[in-house]
């Protein structure tokens, strides 16, 4: 037996590396450690955390970062790496030496620790900028081979990778638009074709201030964002974005805007994100109070703006037309045809089939055909007709039981409503085709009205009716559907048309008036078309931006 | 009498349109708030909406009125609940791993679904059929864009397209060649032009062309264009005339969504 279970040792255990760039954060749940691998990390089985000399907690194996909940204040961490080492070592089993891997757990080493803690007057406010010239966007056609250098009054401002065909100016001055791009391989230099950046509201950036520090420090910044349902958390770990040196106060994140448009859309008041200060030598961190959304989207201001603008338009209208104005509106066949469409149904002794389309109560489009519903459906009731109306929603069905028994009403035939006649189909959109396509086929209508909002069950649905030869009237304010209703149906509201139905047919001056506010802003954008492609044409190229 | 529901559309538009410029509490979250109770309510309007369903069709089976369609939707629909039920019991939910109502929803509401839609295909085929017939001026014009559009798209389209364009080219200098002296005035004379000029293009696009010793009809110089063409079509004519109607669209939806607030539009009250 001498020798069975010798064991030699082959090598020395190696010396265990602490985890790397140990550093703290701010979460809304508390404080965030997190730790790069110890070079070593193939031998580390744990790490540990402590905070103020207190172990806290662990993590395992292939995690590098542990979040202590619930505090706050000033605290003092550092994370140990407990490990151990991976000996060789060959065992002599009947007569044969073996080599074989044990491990031993023996060991650990630390990190510096680092201190974490508000610091008063660390603050960051929101920059915005209003309406001015934003740099020189320049394109050129050709795909450079080689590196590309962009030159301004003949100077080298820029050295791109190959292939880029275009590049932004911020730093410009307005008027100063001299620009040559060369290929640096084959030494062909070109003038670009150069637009003009306007911003209607830029945001420049988050001003980032705080006390004068007498060391140089790392600025670094975190985020944490919640979406709609208020539960997905994403979170950013502290990065670092600038070197702060001795004396300086303040600084301005130029490159907050991605994580600003975030926190803006994200709508969320749980949404926030910090800026740090590192000390050069890391063992000391002081973070910022949170900046969170401001009270007013400024990026929104120009829509602001505009929908104040149009208000104003349409309640001058309003008012002009309760002064007793009267007001042309043009002529819309589809609409004028709805009536026409009721007394062919009517004569022919077929019923009338309504569709919807496939939107939910909370469509626009859905809400502007109810009302084109009661209409219909209050002349059908005055020429005794049926009114068949399938529905993909049963919001909308409930709406329009209750749209179509009130225009029975008005209409002074409520005995003729039938509530069986108004029912729910289906919510998938190809079963809603199925069903409604059979439908018109079996009950051979007199007339369809199909209109809301349709997606591609329009064309079966459509064709369906053209089959059977009733008169149809479509509208929705879907582009990608108007063709196929153009090519099936007799006549089509196309785009605001439909919303424009039921002032249209109301003929009440009040009504009327408000699509001439709508006129005017389109006669307006029409010209502002007209005026910039005259510009564009005469050389004068420009971006307008908010 | 409409006092009521105005107001309260009144106040919950407005909230809703201050929640998209002020994204601090407490509009964000009433505005959470308002999507979740959509949720809710659009679960309960369900119930409402199988009641209208499973009734309507009850009394038509009574009616005796389209029996196998209606008796074949009850059927269908007592079945999948009934299915899908057995499935919680059994296997812990309709679409777990394992559940044979999986089986129900792949192998017959999938494909019934794909089959709806791939019907498509055909009710295009005779739509167009009907808008590209060149019955006028404008239907011509729809005809040749769309029939240039086509081209470009589809493999070897570019090549296909140089004799069909000059087909179509000696055809039309034909049709306006042979019918102009049917007019009188200017609608002569300008089906006399439009015939010469059709005919011209006609001849343009055969005109013989020597190339390394080969003939080649001059069309073979032009089919690459027809890519191009196609492009500049969609991205210029087609693209102006949609945000034209993107434009109305969204300024009609604004003014609708003020009467709406406003009380001025109530047709979608009761």
């Amino acid at each position: 037996m001498e020798g069975f279970f010798a064991i030699l040792i082959l090598n020395q255990a190696p010396e265990l590396v602490p985890p790397q760039n140990l550093m703290v954060g701010v979460r809304s749940d508390g404080y965030w450690i997190l730790w790069e691998p110890s070079p070593t990390d193939s031998l580390i089985t744990r790490y540990e955390v402590f905070r103020d000399g207190q172990f806290i907690g662990r993590a395992g194996i292939g995690k590098y970062e542990f979040v202590d909940k619930g505090v706050s204040g000033p605290h003092t961490y550092f994370v140990r790496a407990v490990g151990g080492s991976r000996y060789l070592k060959e065992v002599e089993i009947w007569g044969m030496r073996l080599p074989l891997l044990f491990w031993k757990e023996e060991g650990y080493a630390e990190t510096k620790p680092i201190t974490i803690a508000p610091l008063p007057g660390f603050t960051a406010s929101y920059e915005w900028q209003g309406f001015g010239f934003g740099g020189y966007r320049l394109e050129w056609g050709f795909r450079p081979q080689g590196f590309v250098e962009v030159l301004r009054k003949g100077a080298v401002i820029v050295t791109l990778p190959p292939g880029t065909q275009s590049y932004t100016d911020p730093s410009a001055t307005l008027g100063q638009a001299d620009y040559t791009v060369r290929d640096v391989n084959s030494g062909m230099e070109i003038k670009p074709n150069i637009r003009a950046r306007w911003f209607a509201v830029h945001f420049r950036g988050v001003k980032v201030s705080w006390n004068q520090v007498d060391q140089g420090f790392t600025l670094m910044r975190s985020s944490e964002t919640r979406e709609q349902d208020m539960k997905t958390v994403d979170r950013t770990p502290p990065e670092p974005i600038a070197q702060i040196k001795p004396g300086e106060s303040t600084f301005t994140d130029r490159g907050a805007s991605g994580e600003i448009a975030a926190l803006l859309r994200s709508r969320s008041p749980m949404s926030t994100y910090r800026y740090y200060l590192v000390s050069e030598d890391g063992s000391r961190v002081f973070f910022s109070e949170p900046v969170r959304p401001q009270p007013f989207n400024f990026m929104k201001l120009p829509v602001l703006i505009f929908d104040i603008l149009f208000a104003c338009v349409f309640f001058g209208f309003l008012f002009a037309a309760k002064q007793g104005k009267r007001m042309f509106i043009r002529k819309i066949a589809g609409l004028e045809e709805l009536d026409n469409a009721v007394g062919r149904s009517t004569e022919m002794g077929r019923p009338i089939v309504y569709v919807p389309g496939i939107g939910t109560i909370a469509d626009i489009e859905t809400i502007a055909s109810l009302t084109i519903l009661k209409h219909v459906a209050k002349k059908a009731a005055e020429y005794e007709t049926v009114v068949i109306m399938p529905n993909f929603d049963p919001m909308v069905t409930a709406a329009a039981k209750e749209v179509i028994k009130e225009a029975y009403t008005e209409a002074g035939r409520p005995d003729l409503y039938n509530e069986d006649n108004v029912f729910y189909v289906a919510s998938q959109q190809f079963a809603f085709a199925g069903a409604v396509s059979g439908l018109i086929v079996r009950e051979k209508p007199g007339a369809t009205f199909l209109i809301g909002y349709y997606a591609a069950e329009s064309l079966v649905i459509a064709e369906a009716g053209y089959s059977v030869g009733a008169i149809q009237v479509a509208g929705t304010a879907s582009v990608l559907q108007t063709p196929f209703f153009l090519a099936a149906c007799d006549y089509v509201l196309i785009g605001e048309e439909e919303y424009a139905a039921s002032a249209y047919l109301s003929h009440n001056a009040l009504q009327m008036a408000t699509l001439k506010a709508e006129d005017v802003f389109k006669a307006t954008f029409v010209s502002f078309i007209v005026l910039f492609s005259l510009l564009v044409s005469l050389g004068v190229s420009f971006i307008f931006l908010s | 009498m409409f006092r009521a529901p105005v107001w309260l559309v009144f106040i919950a538009g407005l909230f809703m349109a201050s929640a998209f410029f002020i994204p601090v509490d407490p509009f964000p979250m009433m505005q959470t708030w308002a999507l979740k109770w959509d949720v809710i309510v659009s679960a309960f309007a369900l119930v409402v909406g199988i009641d209208s369903l499973v009734m309507h069709h009850i009394r038509r089976v009574q009616r005796r009125q389209n029996v196998l369609y209606s008796g074949t939707l009850l059927v269908g629909f007592w079945v999948t609940i009934a299915w899908g039920a057995f499935a919680w019991w059994r296997y812990g939910g309709p679409f777990a791993t394992q559940s044979t109502f999986l089986w129900l929803f792949r192998y017959i509401v999938v494909p019934m679904d794909a089959t709806m839609f791939s019907l498509l295909a055909f009710f295009i085929a005779s739509a167009a059929y009907r808008a590209f017939r060149a019955r006028n001026f404008s239907s011509s014009l729809l005809l040749l864009s769309a029939g240039i559009v086509m081209l470009g798209r589809v493999p070897f389209g570019d090549w296909a397209a140089a004799p069909i364009f000059t087909a179509f080219a000696l055809l039309l200098a034909f049709y306006f060649l042979r019918v102009f002296r049917q007019y009188e005035g200017w609608g002569r004379g300008i089906r006399l032009v439009v015939g010469i000029a059709f005919l011209a293009v006609g001849i343009v696009l055969l005109w013989p062309v020597w190339l390394n010793g080969q003939i080649f009809p001059a069309f073979r110089f032009v089919v690459h264009h027809i890519q191009g063409l196609a492009g500049w079509i969609m991205e210029v004519p087609q693209m102006a005339a949609r945000r034209g109607i993107d434009l109305g669209i969204s300024l009609g939806s604004l003014a609708f969504a003020l009467r709406v607030l406003v009380g001025i539009e109530r047709g979608y009250m009761r």
